[in-house]
């Protein structure tokens, strides 16, 4: 089948502004987003960037746009966006260069969460791991999925309007390790995230729990976060 | 093993959380209110032998000089306290609204606090002069 692709194109060393340019390719409808691109970029147009790694929807580099919503590129099937495909970067970070952007802010936010386990007390007497069980594990296990695509906090209302707002991503990164018992941190993150660009920023619009690839229950999760600042209960 | 709990001086509950929680108390209090509200004004209809035209007409133009069961209704001590609650409840949640929308736009400490210190001042002046329409007619 033919496939129409409408690429938002930005090099910032001879454009003042983003256009889009139209390119048509032949691909079957079992194939990727990123298979498409990949055919732009190695027979049609040689200049278009994206970012891509694994290509299996582990390592979260291909988010971007597609038709209007966040997608991996490598999980989205042209059978199921259709033959018509616009193609942008993602919304609320600076555009380096077509459909890659600028991920400082975003890592920046995460980094701010202090994404690492933190316990000073000494190990337990055998000298060996700190125990936790099956249910402890569980309490955190959706956000331990997250591979930090960025396509959530980029769908968010709150992130656009100012990416000084933690987002999404960061909040679920804090809430891996709030609840898990053998960390000791949580008071600390929690400061953190309640803050005027914490979890307060969050509006509940569901976006990050659409656009999450993970299907991560990301909006419950921070509903969590926001419940643990009220109770103070991290079980 | 023990639950885990932090103590309030520990869990960052500030002036954010505490708006948080005031928002969410505030919806629960408004459906109250309006429940109330109606049960209270089904319940006097009926006394009353009010039709539904008249219970309308309570419930959206209260206090109305000719209405009969406004004028029962409305002037009593416990619908001067239900709708000054209301008033109150509606005003504060709706502050908090204006605030979050607010915040999302200005993202500079300086202009923050002064966008809050205007609403907030704006919404204690509507609610006192509310409180003197509702109990001085």
């Amino acid at each position: 089948m033919e496939v129409t692709v409408k690429i938002f194109r930005y090099n910032p060393e001879q454009d003042k502004r983003g256009h889009y340019e139209t390119y048509k390719v032949e691909a079957d409808e079992n194939d990727r987003v990123l298979d498409v691109l990949e055919l732009i970029k190695g027979h049609t147009d040689g200049s278009l960037a994206f970012r891509r790694s694994c290509a299996h929807g582990v390592c979260g580099s291909d988010a971007m746009r597609i038709n209007g919503r966040n997608h991996l590129a490598c999980k989205t099937l042209i059978r199921d966006v259709g033959a018509n495909i616009t193609i942008e970067p993602l919304l609320g970070l600076k555009v380096a260069k077509d459909l890659i952007v600028d991920m400082d802010p975003f890592f920046d936010n995460y980094k701010k969460m202090l994404p690492y386990m933190i316990n000073d007390s000494p190990l337990p007497a055998d000298g060996k791991e700190r125990l936790q069980s099956p249910e402890q594990r569980a309490r955190f296990d959706e956000s331990t999925k997250c591979i930090m695509c960025a396509a959530c906090t980029t769908s968010c209302p709150s992130f656009w309007a100012s990416d000084e707002y933690y987002g999404p991503a960061a909040i679920i990164a804090a809430h891996r390790f709030i609840f898990d018992s053998r960390d000791e941190g949580a008071s600390e993150r929690l400061q953190v995230l309640s803050e005027t660009d914490g979890v307060a920023r969050c509006h509940t619009a569901f976006n990050c729990t659409n656009a999450c690839p993970r299907d991560i229950h990301i909006t419950q999760a921070i509903g969590e976060v926001k419940l643990a600042m009220v109770t103070g209960k991290l079980d | 093993m023990a639950g885990r709990t932090l103590p309030l001086s520990k869990r960052g509950f500030n002036f954010e959380t505490t708006m948080w929680v005031f928002t969410r108390f505030t919806v629960v209090a408004m459906y109250g209110l309006i429940i109330a509200g109606l049960i209270g004004g089904l319940m006097m209809s009926a006394k009353t032998g009010a039709n539904l035209a008249d219970i309308f007409y309570w419930a959206f133009f209260p206090n109305k000089a000719g209405n009969v069961i406004g004028a029962y209704i409305g002037a009593t001590i416990l619908a001067k306290l239900m709708v000054s609650a209301f008033v109150l409840v509606v005003c504060g949640h709706g502050v908090h609204g204006v605030l979050e929308i607010l915040d999302d736009y200005f993202s500079a400490p300086r202009v923050r606090r002064w966008s809050r210190n205007f609403i907030i001042s704006y919404a204690v002046v509507a609610s006192l002069i509310a409180m003197y329409v509702i109990w001085n007619r």
